[in-house]
């Protein structure tokens, strides 16, 4: 499941610290020891900071906007205000990691805000064109489908799946950045998951696709 | 243990997915009973699994190379110029020698300030002087 599969490598991309970086609030936040270091000026702790967020803030972007290349001007905001900030932050209120994705959110929102309303996805259409003889063809069309299908969902709702399912957060921190209950977003993530089933459902037998 | 009720079951398998070990950690207990007794409840779960395994198609691609490139050259931009004066502000002894170095020199502007206000004083009375020495009547005579 992509949630597994997002989950695991989260804490395991964090690079190793010295020992005489390593402090009690590091067991609450991973990111202090980095955090520290920039403020401090080292260049090294900036690319690590990246490289332990990028990948993970990209594709919540992607999935956010459908849009690789408003995607990439979320990520670079995100991280200039990472930048601002990062000499101040002080711990204890919340994670920086919450942080960030919050500012990443927040980016996606307002973009899509300014967006001229798109029309749904033709779930038939997905169907017709995507008729491949190739297992690689079936995978990259089913791809495409569920790609479209999550684009298509109300915003909140694709928020919510995007967070929880897709980067594997917890109920409590996707509740939290999205600024709602627990049950609230219980809501969004069964509506979201029951409007992908009515779409993506035909497909099935249309497409010939087999779950991996 | 809390018993969980095939509806509630149902709603979380339809919320959560096919995959306990995201589900509530408090519900997870009360979920795994049911599912061990109720044939509905691992339909259920089957179906929400199958959802899952759709949704594990769809892989977005990796960040572009020169989109990490930019963000730490515009980090290291700002790193560059904020730790040139840390390092500074370090060399010149930071706050231990900061510190008395401006009350020394608060100090210094005090005193200068007080001696440059004490003539300026005299000259401004100067007229003033001059005014009562015209008033005088024996002053055409000194002035002659």
């Amino acid at each position: 499941m992509a949630a597994a599969r997002h989950a695991s490598p989260r804490s395991s991309r964090s690079p190793p610290l010295s020992p005489r970086e390593v402090r009690a609030d590091d067991d609450v936040d991973p990111d202090l020891a980095l955090l520290r270091a920039i403020a401090g000026g080292d260049a090294a702790a900036c690319r690590a900071l990246v490289d332990r967020h990028l990948e993970r803030l990209h594709a919540t972007a992607v999935r956010l906007l459908d849009d690789a290349a408003e995607a990439q001007d979320v990520c670079q905001d995100t991280f200039v205000k990472a930048w601002e900030i990062a000499p101040r932050w002080r711990p204890g209120r919340a994670r920086f990691s919450s942080w960030l994705y919050g500012v990443a959110l927040n980016g996606c929102r307002d973009r899509l805000r300014r967006r001229r309303p798109q029309a749904p996805v033709d779930t038939e259409a997905i169907g017709a064109r995507s008729a491949g003889p190739e297992r690689h063809a079936e995978q990259a069309n089913a791809a495409r489908a569920v790609r479209e299908a999550v684009a298509a969902l109300p915003e909140r709702q694709r928020e919510a799946l995007v967070l929880f399912h897709f980067e594997g957060l917890t109920q409590a921190e996707a509740a939290q950045l999205l600024e709602i209950s627990v049950p609230a977003l219980e809501s969004l993530l069964a509506r979201a998951r029951r409007s992908l089933r009515e779409r993506l459902g035909p497909l099935r037998q249309t497409m010939g696709v087999s779950p991996p | 243990m809390n018993v969980m009720s095939l509806e509630r079951f149902r709603t979380q398998a339809e919320a959560y997915g096919g995959e306990l070990a995201r589900w509530p950690q408090h519900e997870r207990e009360a979920a795994q009973a049911r599912l061990m007794r109720c044939a509905d409840a691992r339909q259920s779960l089957r179906q929400a699994g199958e959802l899952d395994a759709w949704l594990a198609h769809e892989v977005t691609p990796a960040p572009h190379s020169d989109l990490r490139r930019a963000i730490v050259l515009a980090a290291e931009g700002r790193i560059g110029a904020g730790g040139l004066l840390r390092a500074l502000w370090r060399e010149l002894g930071g706050l231990r020698v900061a510190g008395p170095a401006f009350a020394g020199s608060l100090a210094l502007g005090i005193a200068a300030a007080a001696m440059v206000e004490a003539p300026l004083e005299a000259e401004a009375q100067a007229p003033a002087y001059a005014e009562l020495a015209l008033l005088d009547p024996g002053y055409e005579d000194y002035s002659q």
